[in-house]
């Protein structure tokens, strides 16, 4: 699964410390969701969604679609 | 804070001593008792079964309570650990018991305690080594 979470970070001048303290998950974890080495539960996707005001689809996307 | 809203660990060192300390009391409070009573018949069984199931009642509990505090990743990492380290674990443990048992000749002449320890002891090294390599291997592929 690919995601446009390293963008929107970017976007924000946010830190992967600052994301993961955002999401309340470590950095590491962060950073394994932003290598798309690791995919997120739908309950993590629905924060990470919240925390960017975007819609789950526009950050996400599937590969074998 | 609801089920969705895991955080991090915070103080790692703190819960790490908490358990040490409660093993330490429990310890302390089992070698009392064994000084006092352990002469007396069938006390002995008693005393360990106490204070192991004592100990093992508080690593549990601080266990529950550091799990609960892992994000997602983190669990999922000790999850498949669990399974994939812990298995092969046991299977080259089991591997290498079954070997020095064939190769060792009196070793099915030992004492069953020794063989109960020995085997127990052997396989559990090779899961306890074997969750921590695959724990590391979980997270390196992730980096």
């Amino acid at each position: 699964m690919n995601n446009r979470l390293k963008v929107l970070r970017a976007e924000r001048n946010w830190s992967q410390a600052d994301l993961a303290a955002a999401l309340g998950v470590s950095r590491q974890t962060v950073n394994a969701l932003e290598t798309g080495r690791y995919d997120p539960s739908l309950p993590l996707a629905f924060k990470i969604a919240r925390v960017f005001s975007q819609p789950i689809e526009s950050i996400f996307s599937d590969t074998g679609a | 804070m609801n089920a969705t809203e895991v955080r991090v660990s915070e103080r790692p060192l703190a819960r790490y001593g908490l358990l040490m300390a409660v093993c330490l009391v429990a310890g302390g409070i089992a070698g009392g008792v064994s000084a006092a009573f352990g002469e007396a018949a069938g006390v002995g069984p008693v005393i360990v079964a106490g204070s192991v199931g004592l100990a093992m009642a508080a690593g549990l509990w601080v266990c529950a309570r550091w799990w609960r505090a892992l994000d997602e990743a983190a669990q999922e990492a000790h999850k498949w650990a669990w399974w994939w380290g812990s298995t092969f674990g046991l299977a080259i443990g089991g591997v290498a018991l079954f070997t020095l048992a064939y190769a060792t000749p009196d070793a099915l002449t030992a004492e069953p305690k020794d063989l109960l320890l020995g085997g127990a002891g052997l396989v559990a090294l090779g899961q306890t080594v074997g969750y921590g390599v695959a724990w590391a291997v979980w997270w390196l592929k992730r980096r």
